[in-house]
């Protein structure tokens, strides 16, 4: 290797330890900021909290057992709601490929559906189901079901057309033009959905929260505004934002396993 | 006597259909292929060149007129159609897999081709890592081990840069010849039709009719494609079917 090209490494992971530098600062200014305002009484910390009261809190809930049991409910209904919503959109979608007919005729429905705020719904779910953690699963599918349907077909119909003439001139029945060339071409499109869906999961799972649960994030979020334990809310609050990140970083090592190709 | 033909275009036309009204892609068009000729269609850009490759394929049927097709058809694109989550290997294993045929013989077969034509040291690389030329070669291939009869190539080399495009053109040529398959190439590039083919035909302008048919003769008859651009007969040959092209516009 020439010194130039060292040189360059060397450049480049620089300017990478640079970047991640900066990213940890901005966490730690974030909090050392909260922290000292609170101390100093430039901020009420009894309504906004601070590092150092979440910290306890974090502490004595990990104590008593009761943390671990609300992540756990909330992580359970997001992954629920996201798997059976990617699921049935993909589905969905397949059906609606395979017929053309169906799928010109139900566009509207899906355009409209899709611009609809699910969360809107989710009173009438609640009503039908029951108060009990299914509603809060369906209310979570329903959020991520249209926009999958409508991302992976797009994808689906987006395959290029000598790609499937390619395989009817093998004599490929409309199956295995599914399963060799539209699904696998999709892949991408279908991580896609994934990274979206993760996000709205949450959204449907913590509005379903709101209005029934007894346990869960959402729960401890409305439960501590309430008796104005804002150490609760926010520390609930910060734990989503790392259940989030870390949801990401999964469906970001799928989509390096699935999709490798794709660059 | 006359030879049995493989593929048999009786007074074939086609009329496509839109909202805009009907259209006349082929008018009529007469064509007989004999088993293991290489026969080239040449023509102006959207004459129904295509149209003539698909109908054989049975991917449409024509409005009219008859078409028989004796033999097993393969087909190759302008882009080489390669699948980029697929390696190599399974990309060649393709339309077997389709047809339900991945014997372990078969299978053998594929090793074999791709071994033969100099691709045996990338059968677990992805499309994405070779070059055009290799990649339109894996394409050949593909189609090839399914042991087609008749190969429809449309346009194959028109995606390539002139340099590959003349080696590539090459290295299929000998291919086809090599493994006898009958070709059938669909291409507005005069040139490349002249070296490969042992005859052309040319379409007028659409609705596409045949204006004429050239059997293409080389003394003592030289390999490759290249070659035989060489020959001091390819420019009497191009100058005719140029000027054949041009009277029709």
């Amino acid at each position: 290797m020439s010194n130039a090209q060292i040189n360059f490494l060397k450049g480049l992971r620089r300017k990478k330890m640079l970047v991640a530098t900066f990213q940890i600062l901005i966490l730690i200014a974030f909090f050392g900021l909260w922290e000292v305002a609170s101390n100093l009484g430039w901020i009420e910390a009894f309504i906004f909290s601070s590092p150092s009261r979440m910290w306890r809190m974090l502490l004595s809930m990990i104590e008593r057992g009761e943390l671990l049991r609300h992540i756990w409910v909330t992580g359970g209904q997001v992954i629920a709601g996201f798997v059976l919503g990617t699921v049935l959109g993909v589905v969905i979608a397949t059906c609606l490929w395979a017929n053309d007919f169906t799928r010109r005729v139900l566009n509207p429905y899906l355009v409209v559906f899709n611009a609809l705020p699910k969360t809107a719904l989710a009173p009438i779910i609640i009503v039908w189901m029951g108060n009990n953690p299914r509603a809060i699963i369906v209310t979570a599918l329903l959020i991520s079901v249209v926009v999958t349907v409508l991302n992976v077909l797009t994808g689906f119909v987006q395959v290029e057309e000598d790609k499937v003439r390619l395989a009817q001139s093998f004599g490929a029945s409309k199956g295995q033009i599914l399963t060799k060339v539209v699904f696998p071409a999709s892949v991408p499109d279908i991580i896609n959905a994934l990274k979206i869906n993760i996000g709205l999961s949450f959204v449907g799972v913590i509005v379903g929260e709101f209005l029934v649960a007894q346990a869960g994030l959402g729960f401890l979020i409305v439960y501590g505004s309430q008796i104005f334990r804002m150490d609760m809310v926010m520390l609930s609050i910060i734990i989503l934002c790392v259940m989030a990140a870390v949801f990401y970083l999964l469906t970001s090592l799928a989509e390096k396993f699935f999709c490798g190709w794709s660059e | 006597m006359r030879l049995k033909a493989i593929v048999d275009l009786v007074d074939i036309s086609m009329n496509y259909h839109s909202k805009e009204g009907e259209t006349r892609a082929v008018a009529g068009v007469n064509l007989s292929v004999e088993a293991g000729e290489f026969v080239s269609v040449v023509g102006p850009s959207g004459c129904g060149k295509s149209t003539i490759l698909s109908l054989i394929a049975g991917l449409i049927s024509p409005t009219s007129g008859h078409v028989e097709v004796n033999g097993r058809v393969g087909y190759m694109f302008q882009r080489d159609q390669l699948f980029p989550w697929r390696t190599i290997l399974d990309n060649v294993l393709l339309g077997l897999e389709i047809q339900k045929n991945k014997s372990a013989e078969a299978i053998a077969y594929a090793h074999e081709m791709l071994e033969k034509y100099g691709l045996g040291d990338f059968k677990n690389h992805r499309p994405r890592e070779m070059s055009g030329g290799m990649r339109q070669r894996v394409a050949l291939i593909r189609t090839l081990v399914t042991r087609p009869k008749i190969l429809l190539l449309d346009e194959p080399f028109s995606a390539l840069d002139y340099q590959t495009r003349l080696s590539v053109s090459d290295e299929v040529g000998g291919i086809i010849a090599e493994e006898g398959v009958t070709a059938i190439l669909v291409t507005h590039d005069i040139s490349e039709a002249i070296a490969l083919s042992d005859r052309v035909v040319v379409l007028s302008k659409r609705p596409s009719r045949v204006v004429s048919v050239h059997k293409i003769d080389f003394e003592g008859e030289c390999g490759t494609p290249t070659a035989r651009r060489k020959q001091p007969q390819f420019p009497e040959y191009f100058d005719k079917i140029w000027k054949e092209m041009r009277e029709d516009e």
